[in-house]
């Protein structure tokens, strides 16, 4: 959980109403991000460990970061399968 | 030697069409009518037809492409060429979508080949719609869809169902022939309608996002300037309604979005 994660420089990132486009020209594929997905997205910035991003989200959506830790991990892990975040 | 010499302008190619036999050109003349232009066109985007029923042969580039027995059969090749043609050189953002306008509601239904495009559009066209494109939906920077009035090819299936007398294989129609008129002007994109086979025909609101990730998965040349393809798909979709259409006959389709939008 000491890894920190960014996104990949070429990817192209647009909200829509609630929800964040990414396109990633160079594999020509599409990914939409809900409200939550969206925001561990843009704590990925580079500069957070994902121990911060997990304490980060806890403390705005008001719960424990045992509980949520789970959840940003297979999130964090899916995106970085996909090639949109690297570590 | 030619019975008919003819420009015509397909998405953003000039082409020519040169045919010897004159009967087929009259036909040619009136499928290609809507598409007719007065640029000219290189020599790569020339097609000429020689021979007649029986025996024709059809040349791009000078090239022999194809030969048929039927004029038919020919023009099916002719068409198919030229709108691959079209469809491989566009600059424009156009994506696999069929498009028709109910009043100042215009409708893109995005879908693959043979996703059943052509079907829904000769549905809606009979249902009081007018002619954009069975093709492409071709999206200019100010987000309205350009026509594209290529004839429509219907399957067997197709022309059963709308009661056009079938030819074997494929059969081409324009939008006249089912009663309906052709846009002659660029519209602005109001609705996108997700396909989806389904018993019965209803509509159901999607997230906008939607329309952003269809209109990048089903374009065919977003990779030219894949920037100025998203920053467009994203704007569009701040804009259009996105829906899913749940159908399995297309007539009940077309008339619940003549229902809904006309």
């Amino acid at each position: 959980m000491d890894s920190r994660y960014r996104p990949r420089p070429h990817i192209l990132e647009e909200e829509v109403d609630d929800d964040l486009v990414l396109y990633d020209p160079s594999r020509e594929s599409v990914t939409v991000l809900n409200t939550t997905a969206a925001d561990i997205w843009r704590l990925c910035d580079g500069s957070l460990t994902l121990d911060e991003v997990v304490e980060r989200l806890a403390a705005a959506y008001g719960t424990s970061a045992e509980q949520i830790r789970g959840d940003v991990a297979r999130t964090v892990g899916r995106l970085v399968e996909e090639g949109l975040l690297e570590e | 030697m030619w019975a008919a010499d003819r420009r015509y302008r397909l998405i953003d190619t000039p082409m020519r069409v040169a045919v010897e036999s004159s009967e087929l050109a009259a036909r040619i003349g009136e499928l290609l009518a809507p598409l007719s232009a007065d640029r000219p066109a290189r020599a790569s985007n020339t097609f000429q037809v020689t021979g007649s029923e029986g025996g024709y042969r059809l040349y791009q580039s000078c090239i022999e492409v194809d030969r048929t027995e039927t004029g038919e059969d020919l023009l099916v090749g002719l068409v198919a060429r030229m709108n691959r043609r079209a469809v491989e050189r566009s600059h424009t953002f156009a994506v696999h979508a069929g498009v028709v306008s109910f009043g100042d509601r215009t409708l893109a239904f995005p879908a693959p080949s043979g996703g059943g495009k052509t079907t829904l559009v000769a549905a809606c066209l009979t249902r009081g719609a007018t002619y954009l494109s069975d093709e492409a939906l071709i999206l200019d920077a100010e987000l309205r869809a350009v026509p594209y009035p290529k004839p429509l090819a219907l399957s067997d299936w197709s022309a059963a169902i709308l009661g056009v007398d079938p030819w074997p294989g494929e059969t081409l129609v324009t939008a006249a022939q089912l009663g309906a008129d052709v846009a002659q002007r660029p519209a602005p994109l109001t609705d996108l309608l997700i396909p989806h086979r389904a018993p019965g025909a209803g509509l159901e609101p999607l997230p906008r996002s939607e329309t952003a990730a269809t209109l990048l998965r089903l374009s065919f040349n977003h990779y030219r300037d894949p920037r100025a393809a998203f920053g467009l798909a994203t704007a569009a979709a701040r804009r259009v309604r996105a829906w899913r259409l749940s159908y399995d006959d297309p007539g009940e389709a077309a008339r619940l979005l003549a229902e809904t939008f006309g």
